[in-house]
C-alpha cells in the first residue's frame, strides 16, 4: 500500500466493462509498424543505459503522464541519480483506464520496459503503481500480485490521486514516475526498433455501445473511434481527456487523438441547467486536496477583486475539479479559478511590459 | 455685469442641492445620531430642526467673518470660538423650543444639547472660512432646510408607525410598530428613507436626461 | 464555444442546493408536527403565514433587483419555517408576518441575497419581533389548550420556565413534562428529544458540519453544569436550561446557516465556542429571557474574521508542509548517498 489520501472525494469509477476487455488495436494502415534505423542490437540485455536512451530518442517516445519526451526524462533522471523508478498506471478519473488496461494485458512488455528504463537510469528500485480504491465495488478486475516479477504498489484513497502519489514514493528516495504506455513503446523501440506511432486511449461514456481500450494510431479522430466502438445514442458532447479534467472536443470529425488524450468520452448532456447562486456551504473547502478555500477564491473572482486571490494561495490550485464536483449550487469553481489564474498572469505580464 | 450675475445665480443654485440631492443626513450621513435617536415624533423633529438651524447658521456666518477679518488667528482658537457660540445659541433655542411644546427639552433630553456640536458645522465651518458671509448664510439656510426635511419626514413616519398619531393628534392608523420609536427602528427608517431618496433622484435624473435628449433632437430638427 | 457548454468536471455530485435546503425543511417538519400536537391548527397556520410572507417578499425583492425568479431556491422557505417555531403559539399574525418580511427584505436581500448575508435572517427576524412586541412573543398558551387558529388571542397566556430562569428562580415543572416538552414555551422548541433526532438526521445527511454544533453544545453543557444560573446542582440546571431555552434549536438550525457559518474547520470550532460564550453572557446579563438569537447575531459578525485568521494559519501550515517534505526527501537521499 503506497498512499492513502484522506482529502478529496470518492468517485464512482465506471471503468467496467472497458477495463476487463482485452486491449484491441485500431490502426491506420499507412502508419502501422514504422521503424527507425539503428545499428544497435535488438536485445535489451546487450544494451547499456545510454544506448537505451538513444533508442528512446530515435523512437520519439512521449510519456503520456506529462507530455515530456521519454529520453529527456531518462537523461535527467540519470543525471539526478534517481533511486526509484515507478511505472505509473494510476487512472483515478471515472471512465479512464488507458493505463491500467495495457498494464494488465501486456504484462511482459510493460515489465520488460520498466526494467529497460531502470537500466537507463542507473540501478534503482522499480515498482508499478495502480490506483485501486477499495471503496469502489464495481471494479471486477482482480489485480495480479506482480507484473512480470515487478512489484505492484496499490494507491488507495480519494481522488485526486495521480498528482499526489509522488510524495509517497519519495520516502524511499528521489523518484521518477513514467507512464506505462511509454514503457510499452520503449520495449518496442528496443526489441523491434519501432517508432511510437500509436497511443492508448479509452473509448467510453454513456453513449458508447461497447466501451473498450484501444491502441490507435496517433491522429485518428474521435469520429473514427466511435464508429469502431459503436454509439448507442447521439452524444451530448465529446470529451478528450479524463472526465474530471478533460476538455470538450468541438470538432470530433477532425481532432487528432494523441498521446496525451488518454480517453475519448461520449457523454450525455445530463446536467440540468441550474441557476443557483453560491449558498456558502463550504463543502468546497472541506474536499480540496491542497487544503485551499475555493469558496473565498470564487467569491473574489465573482467580485473581480483579483488582488485578494494571492492571499488565498490561488496559484497552488492543481486543477483537479474536486470543488466543482461537490458544489451543490453547481458552480464551475475549477473553471473560474483557471480563468482567474490566466487573468492574473496576463495582468502581471502587462505590468511588467509597462 | 453678466458673468457676475451668472455666478450669483450659480452659487444660489449650488447650495439648493443640499436640500435633496446632497442631503447632509441622508446622503452624506452627517448628524445621524440626533436624527435617528431623537426624532421619533413630529414635535421632536421640529424641535431638533430648530436647534440645528439656530446653532449652525450663526456658526457658519461667524466662520466666514473670522476667515475674512482675522486670517492670522490660528485654527484651534477659531474652533473654540465656534464651539462657544454654538453652546450659547442653545439658550435662545431652548426658549423657542418651549414655544412648540412645553416639555420638548425634557423629552429630547441629551440630543437637544448634542445638536450643538453636530458634524455638519464641524466639517463645513473650516470650508466656510473661505466664503463671503452672504454665501455662508445661504449655505447654512440650505443645510438647515436639508436636515429639517429629513428629520421631519423620518419623525413623521416614526410617529405614525409607533404611536399612530401626528403632532399628538390620533389618526386612523392603529398602533402597530412601537419599536420604531427606538434607536434601531430609527436606523431602519433612516436607511429606507435614504434608499427611497436615492431612487427618487435616479428617476429624476433619468427624466432629465430624456428631456435633454429630446431637446437636442428638436434643435437638430430645427 | 457555446454559452451553455458544460465545463470540466463532467461528472458531478448528485446533491444540489435544492436537496441541501430540502434536508433542512424535512428536519423542521417533525417540529411542526409537535407544535400541531401541542397547540393545534394555529401552529400550522402561523407557519404557513410566515412561509407565504417570506416567499412573496423574496419574490418581490428578486424582481426589484431585476433578476429572474428561481423557484428551486427555497432558502426563503427555510427562513419562513424557522421563524414561528421560536415564538409563542399565541403570537398575532402581524408579528410573524412582519418578522418574516423584515428578515427577508432587510436582512437577506439588502446585504446581498442568498449566501451573502452578514447576519442570520431568521435570528434577525426573531430579534426584531422580540424587540418590537416582547409581550406578544414571550407569553405562551398552555399546551393542549387549543388556541383559536385565526384572530388575536388575549387570554390564557403566561410566562414559561424561561422566565423563571431569567429571574433567577427554579421552574416548578415536572421533570418528565420538561423532557417531553409539555410546558409553556416557544412553539417548536420544547421537545428536545425530537430536536436531537433532527440534529442526527442533518448530521448524517451531511447538511451540516459537526464542528460548530460540537463546539457550541460542548461549551454550553460544560457551562451549564459547572456554573449554573440558578441554585440547583449541575445536571438539574442543565435539564432546566436546555429544555426551557432556545439554544438547542438555535445550535442546530440557526448556527449552521450556510451563508454565515465560517468555512474552515478551525474557524467553525472557534465560531461555535464564541456563540456559546455570548449566549451565556447574554443569559447572565441580558434583558430578555430567550437570548440565543441576539448572541448569534453578535457572533455572525466574527464569522469572516475567524475565516481570515484560519486562512493565515493554513498558509503557514501549507508552507511548513512543503518545506518539511522537501527537507525529508533531501535528507533521505543524502543518507543514501
Amino acid at each position: 500500500m503506497a498512499g492513502n489520501f484522506t482529502r478529496g472525494i470518492i468517485l464512482e469509477q465506471r471503468k467496467e466493462p472497458a477495463l476487463r476487455r482485452k486491449l484491441r488495436t485500431f490502426l491506420n494502415a499507412n502508419y502501422a509498424g514504422m521503424l527507425f534505423d539503428s545499428d544497435l542490437p535488438y536485445d535489451g540485455a546487450a544494451l547499456s543505459g545510454e544506448q537505451i536512451i538513444e533508442l528512446a530518442k530515435l523512437a520519439r517516445i512521449v510519456d503520456e503522464r506529462d507530455g515530456v519526451f521519454l529520453h529527456e526524462k531518462l537523461e535527467k533522471a540519470r543525471q539526478m541519480k534517481i533511486e526509484v523508478v515507478v511505472g505509473d498506471a494510476i487512472d483515478d478519473e471515472p471512465y479512464v483506464s488507458s493505463q491500467m488496461n495495457p498494464l494488465l494485458f501486456m504484462q511482459k512488455e510493460t515489465g520488460e520496459g520498466l526494467r529497460l528504463a531502470a537500466k537507463a537510469v542507473g540501478n534503482p528500485k522499480i515498482y508499478f503503481a495502480i490506483y485501486k480504491n477499495l471503496s469502489d465495488m464495481d471494479l471486477k478486475t482482480k489485480l495480479p500480485k506482480d507484473i512480470d516479477g515487478v512489484e505492484i504498489r496499490r494507491i488507495h484513497g480519494r481522488y485526486p490521486a495521480e498528482f499526489r502519489t509522488m510524495d509517497d514514493f519519495d520516502s524511499d528516495g528521489p523518484t521518477v514516475m513514467i507512464g506505462v504506455c511509454s514503457l510499452i513503446h520503449l520495449y518496442r523501440a528496443v526489441y523491434e526498433h519501432r517508432i511510437q506511432s500509436t497511443c492508448f486511449v479509452t473509448v467510453a461514456g454513456g453513449c458508447v455501445a461497447n466501451p473498450m481500450n484501444l491502441e490507435v494510431s496517433i491522429g485518428m479522430t474521435p469520429t473514427h473511434l466511435f464508429e469502431r466502438c459503436g454509439l448507442a445514442e447521439d452524444p451530448g458532447y465529446v470529451v478528450i481527456g479524463g472526465s474530471m479534467t478533460g476538455e470538450i472536443c468541438e470538432d470530433p470529425d477532425n481532432y487528432p487523438v494523441g498521446t496525451m488524450s488518454r480517453a475519448v468520452l461520449a457523454l450525455r448532456d445530463e446536467e440540468k441547467k441550474r441557476r443557483y447562486r453560491c449558498i456558502g456551504c463550504g463543502r468546497c473547502a472541506e474536499v480540496c486536496p491542497e487544503n485551499l478555500t475555493p469558496f473565498y477564491i470564487n467569491r473574489y473572482i465573482e467580485l473581480e477583486k483579483y488582488q485578494e486571490l494571492a492571499f488565498y494561495d490561488i496559484h497552488r490550485c492543481i486543477g483537479c475539479g474536486t470543488c466543482s464536483y461537490i458544489c451543490p449550487a453547481k458552480i464551475d469553481i475549477a473553471e473560474n479559478i483557471k480563468l482567474a489564474v490566466a487573468e492574473l498572469r496576463r495582468r502581471r505580464r502587462q505590468k511588467e511590459g509597462d | 455685469m453678466q458673468p457676475e450675475q451668472n455666478s450669483v445665480k450659480k452659487n444660489l443654485r449650488k447650495e439648493l442641492d443640499l436640500i435633496f440631492v446632497k442631503n447632509p443626513v441622508l446622503v452624506t450621513g452627517l448628524a445621524l445620531a440626533p436624527a435617528v435617536v431623537g426624532g421619533f415624533t413630529v414635535k421632536n423633529g421640529l424641535g431638533l430642526s430648530l436647534v440645528f438651524g439656530m446653532v449652525t447658521i450663526p456658526v457658519l456666518v461667524l466662520a466666514s467673518f473670522l476667515g475674512m477679518l482675522s486670517p492670522k488667528v490660528p485654527q484651534y482658537v477659531r474652533t473654540i470660538a465656534y464651539v462657544v457660540l454654538a453652546a450659547l445659541m442653545l439658550i435662545p433655542a431652548r426658549m423657542l423650543a418651549s414655544g412648540i411644546a412645553p416639555n420638548l427639552f425634557d423629552s429630547l433630553g441629551m440630543y437637544f444639547s448634542a445638536m450643538a456640536l453636530n458634524t455638519v458645522w464641524l466639517i463645513r465651518a473650516p470650508l466656510c472660512q473661505e466664503k463671503k458671509p452672504q454665501w455662508a448664510l445661504w449655505e447654512g439656510v440650505c443645510q438647515t432646510l436639508g436636515v429639517s426635511v429629513c428629520i421631519l419626514a423620518v419623525s413623521a413616519v416614526r410617529e405614525l408607525l409607533s404611536y399612530g398619531t401626528f403632532w399628538g393628534n390620533p389618526t386612523f392608523l392603529s398602533v402597530k410598530f412601537p419599536a420604531m420609536a427606538y434607536a434601531f427602528g430609527g436606523f431602519i427608517v433612516v436607511g429606507v428613507t435614504a434608499a427611497v431618496l436615492r431612487w427618487g433622484i435616479d428617476r429624476v435624473h433619468d427624466i432629465a436626461r430624456l428631456a435633454q435628449r429630446q431637446q437636442q433632437k428638436w434643435r437638430v430638427e430645427r | 464555444m457555446l454559452q451553455n457548454e458544460p465545463k470540466a468536471p463532467y461528472v458531478r455530485n448528485r446533491d444540489s442546493a435544492f436537496t441541501v435546503m430540502m434536508d433542512v425543511v424535512v428536519a423542521l417538519l417533525p417540529l411542526y408536527f409537535m407544535a400541531f400536537y401541542f397547540y393545534g391548527l394555529r401552529a400550522l397556520m402561523l407557519g404557513l403565514a410566515s412561509v407565504a410572507a417570506a416567499v412573496i417578499s423574496d419574490l418581490a425583492c428578486v424582481l426589484l433587483e431585476g433578476k429572474r425568479p428561481y423557484p428551486r431556491d427555497i432558502s426563503s422557505v427555510v427562513t419562513g419555517m424557522i421563524l414561528p417555531l421560536m415564538m409563542s403559539a399565541a403570537t398575532p399574525y402581524y408579528v410573524v408576518v412582519s418578522a418574516s418580511v423584515f428578515a427577508i427584505v432587510l436582512v437577506k436581500h439588502v446585504f446581498g441575497g442568498v449566501g451573502q448575508s452578514a447576519f442570520n435572517p431568521a435570528a434577525a427576524g426573531f430579534a426584531f419581533a422580540a424587540a418590537c412586541w416582547p409581550s406578544q412573543v414571550f407569553s405562551y398558551p398552555a399546551p393542549f389548550s387549543s388556541p383559536a387558529p385565526f384572530g388575536a388571542i388575549t387570554e390564557g397566556l403566561a410566562s414559561g420556565p424561561a422566565w423563571s430562569l431569567f429571574q433567577g428562580g427554579v421552574p416548578t415543572n415536572d421533570i418528565l413534562d420538561l423532557l417531553l416538552g409539555k410546558f409553556l414555551g416557544p412553539m417548536g422548541l420544547t421537545n428536545i428529544l425530537v430536536l436531537a433526532t433532527c440534529l442526527f438526521y442533518l448530521l448524517f445527511r451531511g447538511a451540516i458540519g459537526w464542528q460548530a454544533p460540537a463546539a457550541f453544545f460542548g461549551i454550553m453543557v460544560v457551562a451549564m453544569m459547572l456554573f449554573p444560573r440558578i441554585p440547583e446542582s449541575g445536571p438539574m440546571s442543565l435539564v432546566y436550561e436546555s429544555t426551557a431555552g432556545m439554544w438547542i434549536f438555535g445550535g442546530i438550525f440557526m448556527l449552521n446557516e450556510p451563508g454565515t457559518l465560517p468555512k474552515r474547520s478551525s474557524s467553525r470550532i472557534a465560531y461555535g465556542a464564541l456563540a456559546a460564550i455570548f449566549t451565556i453572557l447574554f443569559q447572565r446579563f441580558g434583558r430578555v429571557e430567550q437570548t440565543f438569537a441576539f448572541a448569534l447575531l453578535l457572533t455572525n459578525v466574527f464569522g469572516f474574521t475567524f475565516d481570515r485568521y484560519s486562512e493565515r494559519l493554513l498558509r503557514r501550515l501549507r508552507r511548513v508542509y512543503l518545506a518539511t517534505r522537501t527537507k525529508l526527501s533531501e535528507k533521505k537521499s543524502a543518507q543514501r548517498a
